[in-house]
């Protein structure tokens, strides 16, 4: 490095700095005015804990309940919830796989050695029908499916499941088509040229080439599905959420305590078993 | 397979065919070479050929039918008695050798024979032999993305040898391939169209290994033929014109 001094005066401070602290300033300023629309109350939070019927909520969350009767309940509806996630996305993806396969362009026998525009518009009219249904089944988020199914099969688990299906089909839909659209054509055209059918083409051409993809997106997609389906029971669909509503509604604190840490310990499972499981694939 | 070609035009833009006006005509069980400079069109009329491409004029004809006048789903049945094996070999990276190579007969598969190959493929005595005439005894469960290239390149070929096709369309089959395996390969794939009577046509860089070889060549230059003779009667100017660098 040279040692000599530089002939260049340094400015007097950091030409970054006034940005900064604009920035700042204006994130600062934008909070305050959020926080009061929103009413946002810190006092509030304080007179909490003054408040007798408040603190003795909260000061009954210790110890958590512990009985092996209750204990074997929590148990119980925390595998519910898996349950529920599990059979609802397994459903979802009986419906979003193969429309994902009709959404693939790739696919289209009556498009060969055709430009994009000669495909026919009955095909490009089709997908568009399925890709808009799609689009709905996913834009309803699965709380309001839970909502309305809840008063259509009634209280308990059947509607999370239903629920978690239809959001998810929408889903895994549009995103398996995403990962089928995205790999190396070649493969595929050079079976659909030799006469295979859509299906073949499909499993020899275009499956090995994201099947690690597609499993590991399904992973993720279920451990959305298990945090998911504890909110559903809140609105009456089954498992962990149910209870905690049930336990939060009879001020029972310990036992919201005890569902909570259920509740922790599930979502951290969920989130090493995807972890482990995209790993293995990746 | 014959095939024939009348007045046709072709290429993926509207405004621009690659192939202009060609005529030809190619008898079954015929041998013929492509060549020609890049761009000249021989992939084009290789796709052509396949059913893969229409045409934007005129017509072409297998055993005397226009398929592209016809319902697509004829047209997809009929091309399954035609195979084009792309330059680049169109294999999965992470599906195994036996695999690719089973998949060149789905076209005679029902849906339940597709299914218990794509679980575990059968004939696996079969596709050994296959790949041991490609010198590839040892690769039968191999992955294709753990290859090289000349060993993908083969493996392409072998799928085409499994193919129940009678009109191969092979598009710079040596490319990836040293002499010595390219000249291998040509003896195999040449002898082989000869036992099953399959039309052949194949397109190659190598100029002296398609004289050698095929007892006809099209030379192909701006998408119109420029010869279309037997080796001994092409004389080394034609070869040399059909190269020639039009800016000098």
């Amino acid at each position: 490095m040279n040692t000599a001094r530089s002939d260049f005066r340094a400015p007097q401070y950091d030409p970054a700095l006034r940005g900064r602290v604009i920035a700042l300033s204006i994130l600062v300023l934008a909070v305050w005015k959020m926080s009061q629309l929103t009413e946002f109350d810190w006092i509030g939070l304080i007179h909490a804990f003054s408040d007798p019927a408040p603190r003795a909520f909260l000061l009954s969350f210790f110890p958590p309940a512990h009985s092996i009767v209750f204990l074997k309940l929590a148990i119980l509806e925390t595998w519910r919830t898996v349950a529920i996630a599990t059979c609802g996305l397994f459903i979802a993806g009986l419906v979003g796989f193969p429309v994902a396969i009709v959404l693939t362009r790739v696919l289209s026998l009556s498009a060969i050695g055709k430009t994009i525009e000669a495909s026919s518009w009955i095909s490009r009219g089709m997908r568009g029908v399925l890709r808009s249904s799609m689009i709905f089944l996913r834009s309803v988020p699965e709380l309001i499916w839970a909502l309305l199914l809840v008063r259509v099969v009634g209280l308990g688990p059947t509607a999370g499941v239903l629920a978690i299906a239809i959001t998810y089909s929408g889903m895994l839909g549009k995103v398996y088509a995403e990962i089928f659209e995205s790999v190396d054509q070649a493969p595929i055209l050079s079976l659909l040229n030799q006469g295979g059918s859509r299906l073949q083409s499909f499993a020899f051409g275009l499956l090995p080439q994201c099947s690690d993809e597609l499993i590991s997106y399904t992973v993720y997609r279920w451990e959305c599905a298990v945090r998911s389906s504890v909110i559903l029971g809140f609105v009456g669909a089954g498992g962990l959420g149910q209870q905690m509503d049930l336990s939060m509604k009879m001020f029972a604190g310990n036992e919201v305590c005890t569902l909570l840490l259920m509740f922790v310990i599930l979502v951290s499972f969920a989130d090493w078993m995807s972890k482990t499981l995209r790993k293995v694939w990746a | 397979m014959r095939v024939e070609l009348q007045d046709l035009s072709a290429g993926l833009h509207q405004t621009q065919p690659i192939l202009q006006h060609l005529s030809l005509k190619i008898q079954q069980g015929e041998q013929i070479a492509l060549i020609g400079p890049s761009g000249a069109g021989k992939t084009t009329l290789l796709h052509v050929l396949g059913l893969a491409l229409a045409p934007q004029s005129g017509c072409i004809r297998h055993d005397d039918r226009d398929y592209w006048a016809l319902r697509s789903v004829t047209r997809h049945q009929a091309r399954s008695r035609v195979m084009i094996a792309p330059q680049t070999p169109p294999l999965p990276p992470r599906q195994r050798v036996v695999t690719a190579v089973h998949a060149g007969r789905l076209a005679f598969m029902g849906f339940w024979a597709s299914l218990r190959a794509w679980i575990a493929p059968g004939n696996l005595q079969d596709i050994q032999d296959v790949l041991a005439e490609f010198d590839l005894t040892d690769k039968l469960f191999e992955r294709v993305d753990r290859l090289s290239g000349g060993e993908r390149q083969r493996v392409g070929l072998a799928r085409l040898a499994w193919s129940l096709a009678d009109l191969w369309l092979v598009d710079e089959p040596l490319a990836a391939l040293d002499p010595v395996r390219a000249r291998q390969a040509m003896q195999v794939m040449t002898r082989m169209a000869k036992e099953r009577e399959i039309t052949l046509v194949a397109s190659f860089h190598q100029v002296d290994l398609a004289l050698e070889f095929f007892p006809r060549v099209i030379g192909l230059r701006d998408g119109s033929v420029f010869f279309d003779a037997a080796p001994q009667d092409i004389r080394h100017e034609d070869i040399v014109a059909l190269f020639e660098n039009e800016q000098g």
